[in-house]
């Protein structure tokens, strides 16, 4: 790990200007082609929910979904996404309210030192727009790329349960 | 473009600086490669290619999107099987009707690659461009006699599957050329196998064994034993196959076949597996996955 400093380079060249609507809120923003979306989402639209951990597809702790397609911020340049609408996990609750995926990793436990979470919430958004009421295989399916250093996994599995029965497609008071 | 050995830098940026066009349409792609060969790199969803970018493995000055060109997405029927546009993601091939119901055993394939995240962003093009041994669509696709379409200003150019990849990360595309898509015959047999062996799901593969199966009253009228991570290519076991043909349709013809299969290739030994645990697992893949084939309902 030689340099880990982040040049934005403000020197014209080759920056242009792309357009991504994030959680509904369009930005202008001035990227190099060789800027990653997942650096631009961070450190220029100060979106810290995805987090950077392997920067090479291994961990996915920095998941976003890109048209509603659940992909990974580190293996994506900018300038491939100008035009498109992404969703992070600051996209899921209403102000200080939480989205119910985020209120039952809450309540079951399943985050505890919370850097994998936000890809986690968003693999679990992405389930479930799709497929209301998982298995637990379908769960464990969807997640397994997904990787987690504390709970073990049961309690996001939990969590993800949890969240479905909230959800309004199978009746909140279940 | 050149290669050298991973330098010790950051995943967390791309460091080199380089160029980027979009091409409007394919015409405007392949002018493009015309003009400025290897020098403009083509991009599809970035999985493999990002990473070498990070590592510094390779340089490169301009990178050419292909991932919106309309004319590279598509999976369509043809008279003899089915044309794959170069940018179908795993995650289009295991949602296809036409692919589960021509050659289901690409869905098989594209499902073993690297989990959700991976899949909507791996095309089958860059999967092959790639020249990786451990090409998850390769010993599907050699085991069914695809032809891959390369294309350049000056036309098209089809070449069969076994003729494209030429040593590791090394294939016969031409710096003018582009990958438009593979084209795939329907298998005579509905009697195929696949399995990827590898430590957890999101891993590259060990070893990678597909196989095909046509018997005709107790005998192998023919057979396709492709391999993953065990040669400089993605191979057939072409004497293995050669061996079993006309043989009784029994497990132990397919042992034989096994072990025939796991003396005529050469692995290596690297971070993934050693040369002998590939040897002794090809033996015994090829084995089970064909008495497999066999036992399937046709
Ligand atoms: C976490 C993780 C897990 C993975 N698991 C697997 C796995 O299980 N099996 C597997 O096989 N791979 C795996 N991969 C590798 C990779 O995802 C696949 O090889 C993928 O199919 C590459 O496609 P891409 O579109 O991302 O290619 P890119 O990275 O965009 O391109 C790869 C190469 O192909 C060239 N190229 C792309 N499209 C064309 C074209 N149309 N014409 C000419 N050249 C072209 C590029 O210039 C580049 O050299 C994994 C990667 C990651 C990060
Ligand atoms: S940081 Fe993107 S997968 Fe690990
Ligand atoms: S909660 Fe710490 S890594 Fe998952």
């Amino acid at each position: 790990m030689s340099s880990e400093k982040i040049t934005h380079g403000d020197d014209g060249g080759n920056e242009r200007t792309i357009e991504l609507t994030i959680n509904d809120e369009t930005h202008q923003v001035r990227v190099k082609p060789n800027e990653l979306l997942l650096n631009v989402i961070r450190d220029k639209l100060d979106l810290t929910g995805p987090k950077y951990a392997c920067g090479t597809g291994e961990c996915r702790a920095c998941s976003i979904l890109v048209d509603g397609e659940p992909e990974l911020s580190c293996l994506r340049l900018a300038v491939t996404a100008d035009g498109s609408e992404i969703t992070t996990v600051e996209g899921l609750s209403d102000g200080r309210d939480l989205h119910e995926i985020q209120q039952s990793y809450l309540s079951e436990g399943g985050s505890q030192c919370g850097f994998c979470t936000p890809g986690f919430v968003i693999m679990t958004k992405d389930l479930l727009d799709n497929n209301p009421d998982p298995t637990e295989e379908e769960i464990r399916d969807h997640l397994k790329g997904n990787i987690c250093r504390c709970t073990g996994y049961n309690n996001i599995v939990e969590a993800v349960k949890v969240a479905a029965d909230r959800s309004p497609e199978n009746g909140e008071s279940e | 473009m050149e290669y050298k050995l991973a330098s010790n830098t950051t995943t967390r940026v791309i460091s080199q600086e380089f160029d980027y066009s979009v091409p409007a349409s394919l015409e405007e792609a392949l002018e493009l490669r015309d003009e400025h060969g290897d020098d403009v790199r083509p991009l599809a969803g970035g999985t493999d290619l990002l990473i070498q970018l990070k590592a510094d493995v390779r340089t490169e000055s301009h990178l050419m999107y292909v991932n919106g060109l309309d004319e590279l997405d598509d999976v369509s029927e043809t008279e003899e099987g089915l044309e794959i546009g170069a940018t179908v993601t795993y995650d289009d091939l295991m949602n296809s009707s036409l692919v589960d119901q021509h050659v289901p055993i690409l869905a098989e394939a594209a499902s073993d690659a690297g989990g959700v995240q991976v899949e909507k962003m791996g095309t089958i093009g860059g999967n092959l461009c790639n020249g990786s041994p451990a090409a998850s669509t390769a010993p599907p696709l050699l085991i069914l006699g695809a032809e891959v379409v390369l294309e350049s200003v000056d036309g098209e150019r089809i070449v069969p599957i076994e003729e494209f990849f030429t040593g590791p990360k090394r294939t016969v595309l031409e710096p003018n050329e582009l990958l438009t898509s593979v084209r795939v015959p329907t298998p005579a047999s509905d009697r195929w196998a696949h399995e990827e062996i590898k430590r957890v799901t999101e891993d590259l593969a060990k070893v990678i064994v597909s196989v095909s199966l046509e018997c005709d009253d107790g005998t192998v009228t023919d057979c396709g034993i492709g391999l993953g991570c065990v040669a400089p290519t993605p191979i057939r076991a072409t004497e293995a196959e050669a061996a079993i043909r006309g043989e009784p349709a029994t497990e132990e013809t397919f042992a034989r076949a096994g072990e025939i299969a796991s003396d005529e290739i050469s692995p290596i030994s690297d971070s993934r597996s050693t040369a002998e645990y590939r040897r002794l697992i090809t033996e015994t893949k090829v084995r089970d996955l064909l008495v497999d084939a066999h036992e399937t309902n046709v």
